[in-house]
């Protein structure tokens, strides 16, 4: 649905992406994660048509950006960050301009339905420039959804939401997303670890990992960090666990639980378990903790020093 | 370019100028200096039954009106797209360059003669006042010249508007040409003789103009407004076009 091949974008000297690739199939919902001017918005750009890439090709819904750029714009469905409106319509005035814009069939109906997916049918006669953020959030995705487009693009489609109607705008995308193909960008983890079916992090205009957000967890935080809880006894542990294989540090908590780092990629959990025992110690906890995508991210951006505080 | 698209988008900008309280504006200075001028016209008329009164001062004041309050008009066109953002949208929306800015300078143009066509009301009350009623030749003449200034002008104010984010740098600038295209660019061609001389006549709006208000409506004065039309929209498309380049 979305095949991109080394794209690049020059803002005149300056260079805002660079030797992009990536894919998105059909059913699949993809979060594009990086901080601010990292590159997501311009690579959504390219991809709606809304500018040709300097270098590299973008293939979506079947038709090359470049080559047959009306035909990508019928097919998809955009919500540009800023969430352009015209404040002096109407909702349902703007949805069935919209509409005819994109040469939907019985445009009425249709804006009724996206209405009723939005949940913004009892606002349908209301004045854009006196609805709320929310609101306006709600009317730019249905303004999106209104042609069913096969391929969805929305630029941070929770940012300025309050908490429920974060969770409504994640439970639609999510409804969204069985049918369709959709890239969203954020920068918030969360919300890539909740909606996306695979995540794309990106930052100074380059891909630095790309993976379903557990394998990213698993494959980037391979060994970290166990937490073990004994019963009683839990100093007298540390020199036998520290002679471990795979093991590279034990610490005794100001709970009493032992934190044991180990060696990326390294399964200690069994030796573990065998040295309590043989130590004559009772187990009462042991567990793995995975490196949180937060900390994904910050290490993978350190490295360029931009890890943003999130 | 389909003539479907066009429609929509000049549909949507005409109705939202009954949205904009500059436009109503605009509309109501117009009318009243025409109206303050026809009820000037029509007493004169009373204390001098010889004084024939015309349509030609209601349209020379008309376009010298128009010279200021069409940028107004025309500026929002693309340059308030480009500060809400909305010009992401219609520039992702299936529809190409040449449909927004023809649908836009359309929308306009049919704004500015609506608001125009009620001035009619003022020679179809002088028509029943004076004997044997007005030269209905001329009529038309002067509303034909009205509706060519409104086509040309509005097309290079879509141009300029395509240039700007920001409408006070929109208006200032439309201001700006069309008083040069209007009033400047004939100067050479009443002053001097020779090839300069020779092509600002040629190229003077005005010209054509007022010699269509006195009834001389000449086929050159015609296509040159028609093609000044075509050259300034084909620029405010080429002008929207590079700002995806930018």
């Amino acid at each position: 649905m979305i095949k991109v091949k080394a794209l690049t974008k020059d803002y005149g000297a300056r260079r805002a992406i660079e030797d992009i690739s990536f894919h998105a199939d059909k059913g699949e919902i993809v979060g594009f994660l990086g901080p601010n001017g990292a590159g997501k918005t311009t690579t959504m750009r390219i991809l709606t048509g809304y500018m040709p890439p300097t270098e590299g090709t973008a293939i979506v819904a079947g038709h090359d950006v470049l080559e047959e750029s009306l035909e990508v714009r019928r097919r998809v469905g955009y919500l540009p960050e800023s969430v352009p409106l015209y404040p002096d319509m109407t909702v349902f005035e703007y949805l069935k301009f919209m509409g005819d814009l994109h040469e939907v069939e019985n445009v009425e109906e249709r804006a009724d339905a996206v209405l009723e997916q939005v949940q913004m049918t009892d606002r349908a006669d209301n004045y854009i420039q006196y609805l709320s953020k929310g609101m306006r959030q709600r009317v730019g995705l249905a303004q999106a959804l209104i042609h069913e487009p096969e391929v969805l693009i929305l630029d941070e489609p929770t940012i300025g939401l309050d908490p429920a109607q974060i969770r409504e705008v994640r439970a639609l995308i999510k409804e969204i997303g069985r049918k369709r193909t959709v890239l969203l960008s954020t920068h918030i983890l969360a919300e890539a670890q909740a909606i996306c079916d695979r995540v794309l992090i990106i930052n100074k205009g380059r891909i630095v990992a790309e993976d379903s957000p557990q394998n990213l967890e698993a494959r980037l935080a391979g060994g970290g960090r166990l937490s073990l809880k004994v019963k009683a006894k839990a100093k007298s542990l540390i020199p036998a666990l520290k002679a471990l294989k795979g093991v590279t540090g034990v610490e005794l908590d100001e709970e009493g639980a032992l934190l044991i780092e180990t060696r990326a990629g390294a399964e200690v959990r069994p030796e573990v378990a065998r040295t309590v025992v043989a130590e004559n110690c009772d187990l009462l906890e042991l567990r793995q903790h995975g490196m949180s995508l937060e900390d994904i991210f910050l290490q993978l951006t350190a490295e360029t020093g931009e890890g943003e505080a999130l | 370019m389909t003539l479907r698209n066009v429609w929509i988008i000049a549909r949507k900008e005409y109705n939202s100028y009954f949205n904009t309280p500059i436009a109503y504006a605009m509309a109501a200075v117009l009318l009243f200096a025409i109206g303050v001028l026809f009820a000037g016209d029509v007493s004169y008329t009373m204390i001098f039954p010889d004084f024939v009164p015309g349509l030609e001062r209601v349209v020379q004041i008309a376009v010298a009106m128009l010279i200021f309050i069409l940028p107004a008009i025309t500026m929002r066109l693309l340059s308030d797209e480009a500060r809400q953002g909305t010009i992401e949208l219609l520039l992702t929306a299936p529809v190409n360059d040449g449909a927004v800015v023809v649908g836009k300078w359309l929308g306009a143009v049919l704004f500015v003669l609506t608001v125009l066509s009620t001035t009619l009301i003022y020679p179809i009350m002088l028509n029943g006042m004076v004997q044997p009623g007005l030269d209905r030749g001329l009529l038309l003449a002067g509303y034909l010249a009205l509706v060519l200034f409104t086509m040309t002008f509005s097309a290079l104010g879509v141009a300029i508007s395509a240039m700007f984010d920001n409408l006070v740098a929109t208006f200032i600038t439309t201001i700006a040409a069309f008083v040069l295209f209007w009033y400047f660019i004939g100067i050479p061609g009443s002053l001097g003789s020779g090839a300069v001389a020779e092509v600002s006549r040629y190229m003077s709006f005005i010209r054509y103009f007022e010699a269509m208000v006195g009834g001389a409506i000449q086929l050159t004065g015609l296509v040159y407004y028609f093609s000044a039309t075509a050259f300034f929209l084909i620029l405010a498309t080429v002008i929207l076009q590079s700002r995806r380049w930018r």
